[in-house]
Order: C-alpha cells, then structure tokens, then sequence
C-alpha cells in the first residue's frame, strides 16, 4: 500500500476522517460511475451503485490491509455491488414485468432508454451519440463474465494483473475471457451495424 | 496453422501480447486467408469502438449525497455507541465503576430500609401479646400484621412490647376506675369470648391477646392461674421472639396440652386462641387454677424480677394489678373488709390503715393485740398517744378478712388509709384505736 498514491487519504480515513474519505470520493467517482454505467448500461442505475459502494467503502476502511491499491479494491466493490443490482432488477423484471426505465431486450441486444449524456447535439454529434448507445446496447447483451473483463481492460485500461485482481480470477482466465468477449462483441456489433 | 487456431490468437495478436514466433506464423496465414484478415479487421474496428466510448461524467451531487449518507451513518454510530462507551479506556472503568457503586448503594439502601419497611407493614393496632412465647419462623401463614411485628428487630421489638406494655397499663388502670365508678366491665359476659371467634384470634394472635386480657379481667372465676398466663406471654414476647404462626400453633398446642392435663379436650382443634380455651379450662378448675397461681407466683412479683428487665417488670406489675382488680370485682358485694383487702396490697410504703372507734381504748388495745396474736401476725407494735392506740403489726393477707370480721365485733372499724395494690404475702397493718364519743 506505501506505493498507493491513496495511502495518506486511506489512513486518515481509516482513523475517522470524515473529509479525508470525502477526497477520494471526488477523486475515484468518475472512474466508479463509468464502470458502472458500462456494467448496468442505466445512468442512474450507475449513480446509486456508486453512493452504495462508496458507502459500503467507508464501512469496510478498516478493513482495507492495503494488500492491493485502493483504486483496485474501490472498483472491486463497485462491480460486485453491480452485479447485485442487475441480479435484483432481473428479479423484479421477472415479478413485475418490464419497466420503461429499463433497458428492453431486443433482438439485437439491449435497447438504450436512457441516453448518459444529453449535451446538446447537432446531426453529428447526433449521430455518434446513436453509434455509441448502440455499442453500449451490444455490450449490456454480454455475459457478465465477459462484461467485465471488457469493460475493465478495454473501457477502463486496467492491466490484467489488476483484473485478475479485481475479480479475483488468475491471469490466464482474464485474458482467455477478455479474448471471447472480444469475438462475441464482434458478432453483436456486426450484427448491428451491418459491415463493420 | 488452421484459421481456427489463427482466429483465436486475432485477439492477442492485436494487443502484441503474442510471441514473436506465432506473430510471423500468423503473419504468414493472414497474408494467404482472406476470411481471417477480415475477422482480424472486424476486431480491430471493434476495439476501436470500444475505445472510442465516451466517459459519462458523474451528477455534481453524487459527492455531496454520498457523504450525506457516510455521516449520517456515523452520528448515529456515535449516538448508540460513541456515547456510551468512546473513548473505551476512559468509560468503561468509569461505567464498571458506576454500576458497582449503585449496586451497593442499592444493598445498603435496602438493608437501611428494610427494618423500616417491616415496622410500617406491621400492625398498627397490634400489642401482640399473644405471640410472645411462640417461636415463629415463616411468615406464609401469618397475617401481615403478625408478619412485620414479629419479623422486627429484638431493639425494636422490646421497645414496641415497653410501649404497648405502657399502654396496656394505662388501660387498665383506667379500666379499674371504671369498674370501680359504674361497674361497667363486670356486666360483660362471663363467656365474652366465644369459642367460635377462635379462628379470629388464629388469624390475628397479637390483635386478640390485649382484648382477651381486657374481657378476662371481671370475668369471675379468672384468678391468678391467667394472669400468670398473660404474665408469661408478656415475659416471652419481651424476649423479643420474632417466629411465625406456625410455631405459634405448635406452642398454643403445647400450652392446650398443658391445659388438657388439668382438663383434657379431646378433638378439640389446636388454636393460638389459647387464652379462650385456657379461660375456660380453668373455669372448670379453680383449685388448679390456684396452684398454677402459686407455682407462678414469683413472675408475679414484679420486685423479683432483675432491675434490667424493665418491661417486663411492669407489665408483671400490671398483671398483678388486674388480679387486684379481679379480686376486688368478686368481692365487691362481700363490704368493706374485703374490699379493703383487695386494695390494700401491692407497693412496699403501702400499709393497711385502719381506724377503730371503741369506748374503752385500752380494753379494745388488748383485745386487738390478742387476737392479732392468734391470726399470726409478727412484728406488733403498740404505740400510746394522746387518747390513741396505734398497734402496727404484719398479717398475711388471707387473715385480714378475719382481722376485719373481728375488729367490727371489738368496734366501729373505719378506712383510713389503702394502698392501690394487694401483695399475697404479709401486709402491714396499722390500726388506731381512738375514743368514740
């Protein structure tokens, strides 16, 4: 943990530091709520995995032996707590039927409801926006298995130390599940768009 | 290679994570295999899409709400717990230590009060003469009452029996002017205490003895063998006995066997109401009723008893006195001489006065000195004064009433002075003998 850039910030978190916590809030919630959305595929879905990792975070700090970065065990939770979230949505989608704030299953994959970020467009910007929700529809149609590992190498850019790490899978697994949800993005994304 | 085998390494041929080698293999097969380089297309198009994903930003909030919750969560952490046990090396002893002390201040506090708590819990009306020679141990059986008179400390117990004992005394000595006035307690019955009220007085012993001492006294057969009853349990409960009805049971049936010896009952069911059955068991024997008198007699003798034992001194005194007054009640149509008798008893400076009214002072002096010698007096003195006799002189108390028969033969016998108490032993006398004009 001394490498750990976090480490002065983690230690005056684990004595009750309020503040001290607050810093690396504001420092990591980009990163948590971009794996998130890329996980659930739902902004706002995103939005409250991160306050409840980050809360779950902040109860389990002392807990944290500073075995790997807190980055690397921050994002740990933050999938773990997605996963919850989608296991609890299939749920009520089985119970209560399918919302319309919630991304619909198509043929072609998840269909987006909810676009991330409105900014104001022209047709361009329009039409990257669209490409983008239709990347983001094929990986939300992924397992979660490869979900992962997609969103944390390809999205994110952890090395697959940190993967293996974060998911607490050897190397080999990584990378043998990083290289099938290539291929299988592939096929969806063809299938989408046509001629890639 | 086969294209399957080349497919699989397209991915980490793309990243450059293959090894030299395979990286020529695959070289070479994707410059013969169109498909291949089209799959190898298609996947780099794929990372570039990937890659090209734009990072959403997070709400502004989400900082500010997420600490909302962080310290929402420790002020209510700080709430149950920082406040009763952080910092834990300064509250816990402190804590330890507060619990210890309340605990013993509770044990004395209840030890304080405890005493208390039995005084008010017990009878307010309660003299419990009964109870004193009875041992009692649990209090289930007992009234409340009995319950806190007998559970009281001994200091508190003898000072309760001094204070009853006082104003048991009070009573009778009222009682006795009463009775003296109008007569109002000979014309109680003599069965004023019906057998049938002997659950009553089970139920609350301490309660009945001072009544069942108050309704004996003009009763006309009760004599000494009573009061020496009453004289005992007033001696016993002075021992400052704190036990429970079942004892109280047992030692009434100890004391109704007594009684059956002179009396049996039998089938008759064990009481504490002892005094009731005990009244009429000596109804029916008078002359036992003596002999218990006179084996009891020292008891009665409130000098005899030791200085210490106040109390009991005089309530002993007082049982005395109701004997007295008994004896009074029973002669009270027989006239002066036994009634004189009756009253002349008790303390020391108390002598007998009496004055006689003769026409010959000498002639009467003689005959009066005579017949003292015959009723077995000691200690006659004769003293001559200005136109009086006084012969002085000791008697036992049952020759007074002759002493009196035959004085009214000799001349006119008038009062002078009479003690308050009767002693059953030799009485002084004093007798003037003056000039009747």
């Amino acid at each position: 943990m001394a490498g750990d850039e976090d480490y002065d910030l983690v230690c005056m978190s684990q004595k009750g530091d309020v503040d001290a916590f607050g810093t690396l809030v504001e420092k990591h919630q980009k990163n948590m709520v971009n794996i998130a959305y890329r996980m659930l595929g739902d902004y706002q879905g995103a939005c409250d995995v991160v306050q409840d990792a980050f809360l779950s975070a902040y109860k389990a700090i002392r807990k944290f032996r500073g075995d790997a970065m807190f980055s690397t065990w921050l994002c740990r939770i933050v999938i773990n707590v997605s996963k919850n979230h989608m296991k609890q949505r299939r749920v009520r989608l089985q119970r209560e039927g399918p919302s319309i704030d919630i991304p619909m299953e198509t043929e072609e994959g998840q269909l987006r409801s909810d676009p991330p970020d409105p900014t104001p467009s022209v047709a361009e910007q329009f039409e990257k926006k669209e490409v983008q929700a239709k990347v983001q529809s094929c990986i939300d149609s992924l397992d979660v298995e490869y979900k992962e590992v997609l969103v944390l190498r390809d999205i994110q850019g952890f090395s697959y130390d940190e993967i293996g790490c974060i998911l607490e899978i050897p190397n080999g697994t990584v990378k043998s599940r990083l290289f099938r949800a290539r291929d299988a993005l592939k096929d969806r994304l063809k299938k989408v768009f046509g001629d890639l | 290679m086969e294209c399957k085998t080349i497919r699989e390494k397209l991915s980490a041929f793309c990243e450059g994570t293959v090894s030299p080698e395979e990286k020529g293999l695959i070289g070479e097969h994707l410059s013969g295999c169109p498909s291949c380089s089209m799959v190898l297309r298609d996947l780099e198009k794929t990372e570039v899409l990937v890659k090209g994903l734009e990072q959403v930003e997070p709400p502004p909030w989400l900082k500010q709400k997420v600490m909302t919750r962080i310290r929402t969560e420790e002020e209510a952490k700080k709430n149950i717990l920082q406040k009763l046990f952080y910092p834990l090396h300064v509250k816990i002893p402190i804590e330890a230590l507060a619990t210890v002390l309340i605990a013993v201040v509770a044990i004395y506090m209840f030890r304080a009060i405890e005493p208390e708590m039995k005084h008010i819990q017990s009878p307010s009306s309660g003299p419990a003469a009964v109870a004193p020679g009875e041992k009692v141990v649990s209090g289930e059986d007992l009234s409340p009452d009995e319950k806190g008179g007998l559970a009281l400390s001994k200091e508190k117990t003898d000072k309760r029996v001094s204070e009853e004992k006082r104003s048991f005394a009070a009573q009778v000595r009222e009682g006795q002017s009463k009775a003296e006035a109008s007569k109002p307690l000979s014309k109680l019955p003599a069965q004023s205490v019906p057998a049938k009220k002997e659950d009553e007085a089970l139920k609350q012993p301490s309660a009945v003895a001072p009544a069942l001492m108050e309704k004996a006294i003009p009763k006309k057969d009760l004599s000494l063998g009573d009061t020496g009853d009453l004289a005992r349990s007033v001696d016993e409960r002075e021992k400052g006995l704190t036990e429970k009805k079942k004892s109280v049971v047992s030692a009434a049936k100890e004391r109704e066997s007594k009684a059956e010896t002179s009396k049996p009952v039998p089938g008759a069911p064990p009481s504490a109401a002892m005094l009731v059955k005990k009244e009429k068991t000596v109804e029916g024997k008078p002359e036992e009723v003596a002999k218990a008198a006179e084996s009891r007699k020292p008891r009665l003798s409130a000098k005899q008893l030791p200085a210490r034992e106040g109390p009991v001194k005089q309530e002993d005194g007082m049982v005395s006195r109701s004997a007295g007054i008994e004896m009074r009640q029973e002669s009270r149509g027989r006239g002066f001489v036994e009634g004189a008798a009756g009253t002349a008893a008790g303390e020391k400076a108390g002598l007998i006065g009496i004055r006689i009214h003769v026409m010959d002072v000498q002639l009467a002096s003689e005959k009066i000195e005579n017949l003292l010698g015959q009723l077995g007096a000691r200690k006659i003195k004769r003293e001559s004064l200005q136109n009086t006799e006084v012969i002085s002189a000791e008697l036992q108390a049952e020759k007074i009433k002759d002493l009196f028969d035959k004085l009214a033969s000799i001349g006119e016998v008038k009062e002078k002075g009479v003690p308050s108490d009767i002693p059953d032993r030799d009485t002084g006398i004093r007798i003037e003998i003056v000039h009747s004009h």
